[in-house]
């Protein structure tokens, strides 16, 4: 008990803030965690699966919906995580590999076993590991973008984010995304510029959804972008 | 006790083809702290609270006696925009904390904001682009009518 409340108190304050807040919701709280995971790492995870050996076992997105519905379906489950220090995505992988060998055993009883040679190759695959942080990467870029952009329309400055993707993710000079917006280059520059903030608090905050203490979040940006070379 | 299991299915995400450089750009742009003031303050003012304690700190201009809603009636004397500038760099100089230094920088920007607005006077000797550039990452941030005075440094 001691241990876990230790664990609990190591979280940075951000992630405790929204995970212990919609888990205290109750059911409601702990759909709006399912639902913010089955955003954040379903892709994630069906990279792994389909570069691993269980790619053998099944559909991805089969495996990794029964994953999501039979784990996320527990009360404890998250707790456990909260307990175990780990970051979410590694949490998450082991569960899935879980998942899948209970499946297996599951077939075997009910006497559809896979094949002995899919079986045999069964196996924790660390060098799936690289893939499965890129598409990680790439997963929580794509929702911070999504809201930094509702933040940006929240606060007037579509213009802003609409610049920002123009010159950042499409690599469109600030002298030609500027032009439907009615402002000179330099005037756009800036525009991106604010949008550049909303977003930089946006991945940051996802990067410690997923465990990262506050003071370790630019080392593990660091690593990512490391791993994306 | 069980919880009801989730009932939203994954769905690959059709707009999921931002390349590895382009993910590396952004995650870039999203490492360090933010290393100019203005953005620093940007980003404070955009915190849960930011909203609330920039309209709190313009409530309290550093001039005795000023009333804040005179800055927003042009054109505001440009003495007294002058001594509001000098407060401004003072108090970020001299601030014991974060919120302190913002709040000087605060005052300071919109010294030379509104000087520039109303007197078409740079009370800056930084050249003219990088403060217009400070001044629209900060007016962005605030709620208006103060975002709208200080964006008018770009008409």
């Amino acid at each position: 008990m001691a241990k876990q409340r230790q664990s609990k108190e190591a979280f940075p304050a951000t992630q405790m803030t929204w995970i212990n807040a919609r888990l205290d919701e109750g059911v409601k709280g702990r759909r709006d965690v399912a639902q913010h995971l089955m955003e954040v790492y379903a892709e994630p995870l069906r990279i792994y699966l389909l570069g691993s050996s269980f790619r053998s076992a099944g559909e991805p997105e089969e495996l990794i919906n029964g994953f999501f519905a039979n784990r996320l379906a527990r009360e404890d489950y998250l707790e456990g995580w909260r307990a175990s220090e780990k970051r979410l995505r590694r949490w998450l992988i082991n569960g899935l590999i879980f998942y899948i060998k209970e499946e297996f055993r599951r077939q075997k009883r009910g006497g559809s076993p896979l094949s002995e040679e899919a079986e045999a190759n069964l196996e924790d695959p660390e060098d799936q590991y690289r893939a499965f942080d890129q598409a990680w990467a790439a997963s929580i870029v794509r929702r911070a973008m999504s809201e930094a952009a509702a933040r940006c329309k929240e606060e007037d400055l579509e213009a802003h984010w609409d610049i920002f993707v123009r010159h950042h993710v499409q690599q469109q000079p600030y002298a030609v995304c500027c032009q439907d917006h009615g402002v000179d280059a330099a005037r756009a520059a800036v525009m991106a510029r604010t949008a550049a903030t909303r977003f930089r608090e946006a991945v940051r905050d996802q990067v410690s959804l997923d465990g990262a203490d506050e003071t370790k979040i630019d080392d593990e940006l660091a690593g990512l972008r490391s791993l994306l070379q | 006790m069980m919880t009801p299991a989730p009932t939203t299915s994954y769905k690959p995400d059709p707009d999921s083809n931002l390349d590895h450089s382009t993910v590396s750009h952004l995650l870039g742009m999203a490492a360090g702290p933010p290393v100019r003031p203005a953005d620093a303050l940007a980003v404070r003012m955009q915190g849960d609270d930011g909203q609330a304690w920039a309209i709190k700190t313009l409530a309290k201009p550093p001039i005795e006696d000023l009333d804040n809603k005179s800055l927003l009636k042009p054109p505001v004397d440009l003495e007294t925009l002058r001594l509001l500038h000098r407060m401004g760099k003072r108090h970020f100089h001299d601030a014991k904390d974060g919120d302190e230094q913002h709040a000087g920088l605060l005052w300071y920007l919109t010294a030379i904001a509104i000087a520039m607005v109303d007197h078409d006077e740079l009370l800056s000797s930084q050249p003219r682009q990088e403060v217009v550039d400070a001044i629209l990452v900060v007016a962005d941030a605030l709620p208006n009518p103060w975002r709208a005075r200080l964006e008018a440094v770009d008409t």
